[in-house]
């Protein structure tokens, strides 16, 4: 104990001789002060983003949406319409997706497309007879970009963006 | 757009607070210390790149957590180098580790959903790390059995038994339909409560029991519940009280420190010498004697904290500790499932239940029990449960789709 002391008490003897260790009382309301500041700033952001409620996305600049190749064995869909994807765009046979398609082939939810982290993600929901994205039967989900080909039943779409 | 511009501005002032910090300690010393510029130099570097990736690739997450991580990291790390120099650097190496253990988790674990299904490895893997150090018969230090070493390497197991037994109450409540389900659960806690206490590491078991209680109760919304969890505690704690000669001791220097302050009571005496001494602005760094208080830049380095610094920066520490744990809990909002939301509730909990126990332990609120603050106080494996906790809960906040 005592040698903790004497160790304390030559350390602070060390300090004080240093001519420039009484800066610390100046430095010490700048060190609070820009604590305060950061904690100000934080907040602000935190008011905002509790007065704008929802978790609000960054609006997305640049379009993105599906094209249809062929419109399929019962022309459901007109060759050339676009399908736009904001944040969540579902594909099923059933009146609740976003997307109906009425064939047979295609599940009553067949699958999802939405946006995470800027990307685009294709994500198939189990459906009976799959989805073929570039030729391949996707497992789960796949990343999508500008270009690939999406075979929904007898449904082509190309991903244009 | 205007959201990235506060977010700057936010990280700008904390490169600010860094510099001025370090500067501070590059003054103090003579001759002056430039060793204090570099480390305080890049601490800045790595707030500024770690934060430039969560913002660049993984925008849909909250990118405050990390923010307020780094500005409790970084005060804490201050400390520490005016304390002990050697122990900063350190310290450093596990805020990296930890940065880069939070940032992987971002990247590398797919969806949370999935890890459901491994309730038992939880399971397992808690009761593994819980009883470790009673089976391998660990050595005491500073009064309790809660360290493992292999060859030159030590940790605390309880630390990783705490986030398994977190994700295992996660999927186990997740599947709750009745009173069935809950049985289960509630004798891993017992288990795991009982070996905290054998090993004396009664801050553990507080916490352990501040995590279950919340889960449960958000995941039943069922006061009852509660009420028959608190009647359990304090029945475990007085039969502890009777059985265990480190519990009485415990509460005896909690009611009344003043007649021990030679022996038993010392640390929380000085504590509180330190902290009063420091005043509301603090003495200034360098200018206190935060040496007298033992284990200052671990347990106690909240006492060093507001001796040099001032109960301010402590009142700082608790806001920004508070904002965290707010950003934590917005996760859980937004998630999807049960399972990420439960998750997402248990580490926030965790973080702030750490946060009071020991910070009143400090202040002689409640008896002290030797935990870190997180992030603050030195020690590596704090730091990465820490921010592994972290990394799953920007995971979580980035919403399950």
């Amino acid at each position: 104990m005592k040698c903790l002391i004497l160790n304390n008490l030559y350390l602070g003897l060390v300090l004080e001789t240093s001519g420039f260790s009484k800066l610390s009382l100046i430095f010490k309301i700048f060190i609070i002060a820009v604590i305060y500041l950061i904690i100000a700033f934080a907040l602000r952001i935190m008011y905002k983003d509790m007065k704008s409620g929802d978790k609000k996305r960054v609006k997305i600049k640049r379009t993105f949406g599906l094209e249809v190749v062929d419109g399929g064995m019962n022309n459901m869909v007109r060759k050339g319409s676009v399908i736009p994807i904001d944040r969540e765009v579902t594909i099923g046979r059933k009146e609740d997706n976003t997307v109906v398609l009425a064939e047979e082939y295609i599940s009553g939810h067949h699958a999802r497309i939405y946006m995470k982290n800027n990307n685009y993600i294709f994500e198939d929901l189990n459906s009976t007879n799959g989805t073929i994205v570039n030729g391949q039967k996707i497992q789960e989900k796949v990343y999508i970009r500008p270009g690939d080909k999406i075979e929904i039943g007898t449904i082509v779409f190309k991903v244009i963006g | 757009m205007d959201s990235i511009k506060e977010e700057k501005r936010l990280l700008r002032v904390t490169y600010l607070f860094c510099i001025i910090s370090f500067f501070n300690i590059f003054l103090i010393k003579t001759p002056f210390d430039n060793v204090a510029l570099i480390i305080g130099g890049i601490i800045c570097i790595l707030m500024g790149y770690s934060n430039f990736i969560v913002r660049r690739f993984f925008p849909d997450g909250d990118k405050y957590i990390l923010i307020f991580a780094c500005i409790l990291s970084n005060i804490g790390m201050v400390m520490i180098y005016r304390l002990k120099p050697s122990d900063a650097i350190k310290q450093i190496i596990f805020f990296v580790v930890g940065i880069v253990i939070f940032i992987l988790i971002v990247v590398i674990l797919p969806e949370l959903k999935k890890y459901v299904k491994f309730r038992y490895i939880f399971l397992v893997l808690t009761l593994v790390f819980i009883s470790m150090p009673t089976l391998l018969g660990a050595a005491d230090v500073n009064g309790s059995q809660n360290w493992v070493h292999f060859g030159g390497f030590s940790f605390q197991p309880s630390e990783f038994a705490k986030l398994f037994l977190i994700a295992y109450l996660a999927s186990a409540f997740s599947k709750y339909k009745n009173f069935k389900q809950l049985i289960e659960p509630a004798f891993i806690v017992m288990v795991s409560l009982g070996f905290m206490v054998l090993q004396k590491d009664l801050g553990s078991a507080l916490i352990f029991f501040a995590i279950s209680v919340t889960m449960l109760y958000i995941c039943t919304g069922k006061f009852k519940y509660v009420l028959i969890c608190l009647l359990l505690f304090s029945a475990g704690a007085f039969i502890s009280y009777k059985l265990f000669g480190h519990v009485r001791l415990r509460v005896m220097i909690w009611q009344d420190p003043w007649p021990y302050k030679t022996n038993q009571s010392y640390q929380v005496v000085q504590s509180m010498y330190s902290i009063a001494w420091g005043g509301l602005f603090g003495t200034g760094l360098g200018l206190g004697y935060p040496g007298f208080v033992p284990i200052n830049d671990s347990d106690f380095i909240f006492a060093s904290i507001s001796e040099e610094m001032g109960v301010l920066m402590g009142f700082a520490i608790m806001i920004l500790y508070f904002l965290l744990f707010y950003r934590c809990m917005r996760a859980a909002l937004f998630a999807e499932d049960k399972f990420s939301r439960l998750l997402a509730v248990g580490y926030s909990a965790m973080i702030g239940a750490q946060v009071l126990v020991i910070v009143g332990g400090v202040t002689n609120m409640i008896p002290l029990t030797g935990i870190t603050l997180p992030l603050v106080s030195y020690g590596g494996t704090s730091m990465i449960i820490t921010f592994m906790a972290l990394g799953i809960l920007q995971k979580i906040s980035e919403g399950g789709r």
